[in-house]
């Protein structure tokens, strides 16, 4: 078993010219789920539910950290470029980190929404949902 | 990486520096995902839609009801909306990223409990997405008629763009009138961008350039006063 430290975990995501970038300096807190879809074909005669899978995918990525410019400029980017119409942005995810034979997601997303807080005594903090489209690839580095 | 601490944060509102009296502020953008998917994928399918954004304000509030103090200003806000408002996470320092909106209060709520004191929360939208801009100038109090420090924005554009003034003080002066030029290279052949009301009190106004209108790389602020006296302002600008 190789558990890993959260702090080694590893984000990229595109920019507005679609140049990875490697955020992970930027965020403290990552969420990547991946769903499948589960369609109940339980039917009459039979105790247990039955299940056969559906759609994958389609959820939202959550980051959030300590605010920084570089976050800001890169988000409002995303989001202006695509309200122009530009391809989802390519990312990366790498929970235990990006060194070979670790574990690797990739896909796209859209940028779903984007906030900052300033509160007395604590830091800027940013937070962003990512819209994940299409079909994520699971491997590794 | 030059992450901040939210005690360099600052929040303007129409006339008022909001800051000295904000506890938090949040902005944020929302997106709608409109999912497409078909029958031929095998994986959800989304692309965007409409977009919106708002903002939170918590606030102590001081009861006074003196003209131009906090209670005037949110009743006032109340009436006559939208306001503008700046919101700079790093603070107002010139060339510090800043997010520019024309805001609509939808709630404002008081609170007085016994052993805390009498706070208060505003929540609203912003008509049309928030512009990110930068600060052209700090609040700074002006005294005699200048011309401001060109500021490098890295490239021109070609499509216009929002403009904030906030004048948080004035006294003993006739006017003043603040314009925005600006300029290929810093140095010469400025040329007027954005002209502000000429104002005699405190004073907040939002200049929408038209979309098409090239705005060169450099800009500066000018300041044209009337009379002896004081004013404070600040001024920043956001590129479409």
């Amino acid at each position: 078993m190789a558990f890993q430290p959260g702090y080694k975990s590893a984000f990229y995501l595109a920019n507005a010219a679609n140049a990875l970038q490697n955020l992970s300096g930027y965020a403290d807190n990552i969420g990547v789920p991946q769903t499948v879809t589960t369609l109940e074909t339980s039917t009459f005669g039979t105790v247990s539910k039955s299940f056969i899978t559906g759609l994958t995918d389609g959820d939202q990525v959550s980051m959030s950290g300590p605010y920084d410019v570089l976050i800001h400029t890169q988000l409002t980017a995303l989001k202006t470029a695509q309200s122009a119409g530009s391809a989802a942005a390519g990312y990366i995810w790498g929970p235990g980190g990006s060194v070979a034979a670790q574990a690797r997601s990739a896909g796209s997303v859209w940028v779903a929404s984007y906030n900052v807080t300033s509160g007395v005594g604590g830091r800027v903090e940013y937070s962003a949902t990512l819209q994940v489209t299409g079909a994520v690839a699971n491997g590794t580095f | 990486m030059t992450f901040k601490n939210a005690q360099q944060s600052r929040v303007l509102v129409g006339p008022l520096h909001y800051s000295g009296y904000t506890t938090k502020v949040n902005f944020g953008l929302d997106v709608m995902m409109l999912n497409r998917t078909t029958l031929i994928d095998t994986a959800q399918q989304f692309q965007p839609g409409m977009d919106g954004s708002g903002f939170q304000l918590d606030l102590l509030l001081d009861t006074d009801t003196t003209a131009g103090g906090e209670w005037s200003n949110l009743t006032t806000w109340k009436t006559s909306q939208p306001s503008l408002l700046t919101y700079a996470p790093a603070g107002l320092v010139t060339g510090s990223e800043c997010w520019m909106t024309s805001t609509l209060m939808s709630s404002f709520n008081q609170t007085s409990t016994t052993n805390d004191l009498v706070k208060a929360s505003l929540s609203g939208v912003t008509d049309g997405l928030f512009d990110p801009g930068v600060i052209v100038e700090d609040l700074t109090a002006i005294t005699i008629d200048g011309n401001g420090v060109a500021r490098d924005n890295g490239a021109a554009t070609s499509n216009g763009g929002v403009a904030h003034l906030h004048a948080t003080a004035f006294s003993g002066l006739t006017n003043n009138i603040v314009t925005i030029e600006h300029s290929v290279d810093g140095s010469t052949a400025w040329a007027t961008l954005v002209t502000f009301a000429t104002y005699t009190a405190i004073a907040s106004e939002r200049v929408v350039v038209a979309a098409g209108t090239t705005v060169r790389r450099y800009l500066r602020v000018v300041d044209n006063v009337t009379g002896t006296g004081s004013t404070t302002r600040a001024v920043s600008f956001a590129r479409r």
